[in-house]
Formats: structure tokens, sequence, C-alpha cells
């Protein structure tokens, strides 16, 4: 049976989606999200995170963020693993484990150039700020839908902002109807 | 900070798609054969 919704859990998921609804207006104007709609979010999942327990998550993203600025791009991706690999191992429960192998997965696509910068942080965010990689799984099928679609329309990229909300939103809504 | 700097919202429609298939597959996987890889990895660190 489904538990009715706290008013500060509708607050936060009406604030979440006006947040990434921002981010839509602008990716699909620009192709682009400005830095403080992406940093400052970020910055705040971060500190959330902290305050909840899961430094770990916290601390592979300041790892990984540093590793993308070495000089030898050729390094950057096996160190991030090496960085993964170290963090997984004192990941702790299976939802942190999802977290950590996502948020590797996300700067990893961004790293190697198959998405932008603006949808990886705000994938991130999203991660730490619930601490579940189980998130990126509706993303990542709306995303897929949508990539159909453009390879259809013969189109070579695709808004990554619109899937990270409409798979935000599905992730929301299941979570209130369980 | 490189990372923190790019500003850029898209995706490769391929590459969208291949992620799409991939994480399907392996969480339909991990569905399926969950309960087996835990029994496997349990025996396995049983014997070590």
């Amino acid at each position: 049976m489904a538990h009715p919704l706290l008013p500060t859990q509708v607050i936060l998921g009406v604030a979440l989606l006006a947040w990434l609804g921002a981010c839509v207006v602008f990716d699909l104007r620009s192709r682009q999200v400005p830095m403080l709609l992406t940093i400052i979010p970020l910055i705040l999942a971060a500190a959330w995170r902290l305050f909840q327990g899961g430094w770990q998550l916290v601390l592979l993203t300041v790892v990984l963020t540093l590793i993308s600025d070495l000089p030898q791009a050729k390094w950057r991706i096996p160190i991030g693993c090496c960085a993964a690999i170290v963090g997984l191992s004192v990941a702790g429960p299976p939802d942190m484990v999802y977290a950590m192998l996502v948020i590797f997965a996300v700067w990893g696509l961004w790293e190697i150039g198959a998405t932008g910068g603006a949808d990886a942080k705000i994938i991130i965010a999203l991660v730490l700020l619930f601490a579940d990689g189980m998130l990126f799984i509706p993303i990542v099928l709306v995303s897929g839908l949508q990539g159909l679609a453009a390879l259809i329309a013969r189109r070579k990229t695709i808004p990554y902002t619109v899937a990270i909300t409409l798979g935000t939103a599905a992730w929301l809504w299941m979570g209130a109807i369980r | 900070m490189r990372f923190l700097q790019d500003q850029r919202a898209i995706e490769t429609s391929e590459v969208a798609v291949i992620i799409a298939v991939v994480v399907l597959v392996a969480f339909g996987a991990y569905q399926i054969l969950g309960a087996r890889i835990a029994e496997v990895v349990l025996d396995v660190a049983g014997r070590l």
C-alpha cells in the first residue's frame, strides 16, 4: 500500500522538476545549460549527501572532477577507473554501489565526448541527492527512445535534459505509488 | 576545472540507444540471474 506523501517531499519534487524544466528550456534553445544551473545544484546535492551520510559518493565526484583536469588525456579514464574501484571497495550498501557506478559511467561518457558536461553534472547531482543509481535506468530508457527517434530522423545528437527530466519524473512517480 | 565549466547539453543519438540496450540487458539479466549470482559469489567466498 502506498504511503501518503509528506508536504516536504511534494515541495522537493516540484522544486526538482522546476529546476530540470529550466534546464530543458535552455537546452532546447541553445543546446547549453548555464553553469549556475548545474554547479549550484551539484554543490547543494553534494552538501546534502555529506549531511545525510554518503561521503564516498561526494569524494568520488570530487576526485573524478580533478582527474578530468589531468594534462595527459589518455590516462584520465584508466585513473578514473582506479578511483572508482577504490571507491567501490568502501561503498558499503548496494544502493551506494549502484550510485557510484552511475557517477563513474556518466563521467566516463562525458570524458569520451558521448555526452555534454551539463547533462553529466545534472545526473550526478540527482544521484548525489537521492544516493540511488536506479534513477539512471528510467533516464537511460527515455534517452534510448529519444535516440532511436533521432536516428530515424537522421539527427546526430539529442537534447539529453529532456530524457533526464522525463526519466526523473517517472522515477519520482514510481516512488510515490510504491 | 574542465568538467565544471562544460555547459554543453547534448548526447550522441547512437550512444543513447547503445547505452539503453546495454542497461536493459544488464538489468534484465540481473533480475533473472540475481539470486544465482549471489549464490555463486557466496560459494566462491566460502571456498576462499
